[in-house]
């Protein structure tokens, strides 16, 4: 077949599948500024009434509220805990390092519902739902596997012959790592801090168990608005998260970019 | 003033390293030795990265054995700067003040100056991706001066350097350790001649034990054990460094080196040739030897000299490498005369740290 042809095809597709890929988290966007209240497509006309309906709005704003409130707890819970779980990864010698790494990865494989389901489960059995630190804690659980990776990353490639320079001019362990190591792999550990926010951001399976009757975050409380009825705030929420999210996705891809670089200078050295 | 004794030995495997060591305050003293003799085993007892089987090392009168790396005040310069990459030079210097609390103005200018000793003033605020590998080897001697060590270890510094600039480094490193006669050196190397331009005395390590130690010119010139001789390897003369090399010797001056001041001539066994009769054409370096006696080296055999009656006393030891035909050609026996010619292009003279 023509060669041009085949490249034709190829280019069509990728735009199809990048279409696939893109629309359903943009559409949204128009319907958040339309003026109906039913979630038509196309929207009829061009409005910020809903936006400020949903900024003016308590209980969209307590939700909202919420959820960056979790996000943020849920991070500084994960990112200590699973930069340590990395250090040891890469720098322990323990015959138990695979087995520690794949339950620290656990909870991306299994289904959300069922770990939504279990946490809920057991913290119903000590009368800890309805609890927002509950939902951060759980969270962190599901963030520890992103910071791990990211960080293990860099910690591979990090020269740890720069620690014993720090330890020969003076410093202390926990000088050289404050001063030298988290400053070289600190990107890495951002990134990996930001997709724990978004990773909490956006999650509705957990909240929805442990706290969704009584404290709704923002993706519980659109779930909770579209199961009853129609609500034309539902798709101003949307938008809010899916800028924030990508905003949030954007800055990690940039760090994680930032990070090589930073260890490809320092291999060079 | 620092004093090192060290008295160590450790275990790695199968190999097993037993060595004592003293050092004196200002002095340097040059570990020699070829690759597993001990070396790195030897450095990474001291800085407290190995656990040894015994160990008592006394520096500036404190036993230091037990002590944590970031205590034991041992500075080392390695093969590589190791510079940290996310920091400036002048904070790279400033490192190890200010971990031990050095407040950061103080720290700061305790870095400059220590820059400024070793000739890199003008990187300071630079990163140290944007400097050479011997500006970086140099602000990493200054990091290591600038955590005041009793003991500063020098770890093959210059190996990873290119031909030009390791010999500035060199050079540099021998002016700054004379300006601090506070701290004791150890230079571990495999090249003898970071010895015979930075080392007051050698110590010639060999599986795991010294084999030979003293003077720097004494073992390199004069070595009493074969190992030594084959590391040492090449021949050597000292005297007084002139415009054209050294005392009678015509020779290329090493950049560093003083007219005037005390020096070393090193050439290599086979840039000697040996002749029956007087070469004719070549006026320089041409001297009367008394062959001492033959021995094989490889393909070549080497001789033994020394000196004549009459002739010049630098060539007593000398060592020339010739053909097995050229010996053929010279028909001699040990106390025979002969005439050596060295071409000039083949010596390099070197500065000598002078005799303490």
């Amino acid at each position: 077949m023509d060669s041009k042809l085949l490249r034709a095809i190829n280019t069509v597709y990728a735009c199809l599948l990048a279409l696939f890929l893109i629309v359903p988290s943009l559409v949204v966007i128009p319907l958040a500024f339309s003026t109906s209240q039913f979630l038509e497509f196309p929207p009829p006309g061009f409005s910020t009434r809903y936006f400020q309906e949903f900024f003016a709005d308590m209980q969209w704003r307590t939700a909202l509220q919420r959820s960056l409130n979790v996000a943020l707890v849920s991070v500084l819970i994960s990112l200590p805990i699973g930069v340590a779980a990395s250090w040891w990864l890469v720098r322990g010698r323990s015959r138990f390092k695979n087995l520690v790494e794949s339950t620290l990865m656990l909870p991306m494989m299994i289904p959300i519902v069922v770990f939504g389901l279990g946490a809920y489960l057991i913290l119903l059995r000590f009368h800890l739902v309805g609890n927002l630190w509950m939902v951060a804690a759980t969270h962190a659980v599901l963030e520890i596997p992103f910071v791990v990776l990211t960080v293990t990353a860099a910690l591979q490639t990090f020269d740890f012959r720069l620690v014993r320079a720090a330890r020969v001019c003076g410093a202390g362990s926990f000088t050289a790592f404050r001063s030298v190591v988290l400053p070289i792999i600190a990107p890495a550990v951002g990134a990996g801090a930001l997709i724990g926010l978004m990773t909490s951001f956006d999650e509705a399976v957990i909240a929805l168990f442990i706290a969704g009757d009584t404290l709704p975050t923002l993706p519980v409380q659109m779930f909770n608005s579209i199961t009853y009825d129609v609500n034309p705030l539902v798709p101003v929420a949307a938008t809010v998260l899916t800028v924030v999210t990508l905003v949030l996705l954007l800055a990690a891809l940039l760090l994680v970019r930032w990070s090589r670089k930073r260890t490809d200078i320092q291999i060079r050295l | 003033m620092s004093e090192l004794a060290a008295d160590l030995a450790v275990q790695r495997g199968e190999f097993h390293l037993d060595v004592r060591l003293r050092v004196a305050a200002g002095e340097v003293l040059a570990v020699l030795g070829p690759n597993g003799a001990g070396k790195s085993t030897l450095l990474g007892a001291l800085t407290g990265q190995l656990r040894p089987q015994r160990a008592a090392i006394s520096l500036g009168g404190t036993d230091i054995a037990e002590l944590a790396m970031h205590r034991r005040r041992i500075g080392v310069l390695g093969q590589e700067p190791l510079l940290f990459p996310h920091l400036s030079v002048l904070a790279n210097v400033a490192f190890g003040p200010r971990a031990a609390g050095m407040p950061r103005g103080k720290a700061h200018s305790l870095a400059h100056e220590l820059l400024g000793e070793v000739d890199a003033g003008e990187f300071a605020a630079r990163k140290p991706a944007a400097i050479s590998g011997g500006q970086a080897q140099r602000v990493a001697l200054a990091r290591a001066l600038a955590a005041r060590p009793e003991l500063l270890l020098l770890d093959e510094p210059f190996s990873a350097l290119d031909v030009d600039s390791a010999p500035r480094v060199r050079a540099l490193i021998g002016r700054v350790l004379a300006e601090h006669p506070e701290t004791a050196s150890i230079l571990v190397t495999h090249d003898p001649l970071d010895a015979l331009v930075l080392a007051d005395r050698v110590a010639v390590l060999d599986g795991g034990r010294i084999v030979e130690q003293g003077p720097a010119r004494e073992v390199l010139s004069a070595p009493s054990t074969p190992f030594a001789a084959r590391i040492a390897g090449l021949n050597l003369v000292t005297g007084t460094v002139t415009e054209h090399g050294l005392d009678g010797l015509s020779g290329i001056l090493a950049a560093e080196a003083r007219i005037g001041a005390a020096g070393a001539a090193v050439f290599a066994p086979s840039a000697v040739a040996a002749f029956r009769e007087r070469p004719d054409g070549s006026p320089r370096n041409v001297v009367p030897a008394e062959l001492a006696h033959v021995e094989r080296a490889g393909d070549l055999v080497r001789l033994r000299l020394r000196a004549s009656d009459g002739g010049p006393g630098w060539v007593d030891g000398l060592r020339a490498d010739i053909t097995p035909a050229a010996l053929a050609d010279l028909d001699l026996q040990p106390g025979g005369l002969l005439w050596l010619a060295v071409k000039a292009t083949e010596i390099v003279v070197h500065p000598q740290r002078a005799a303490r």
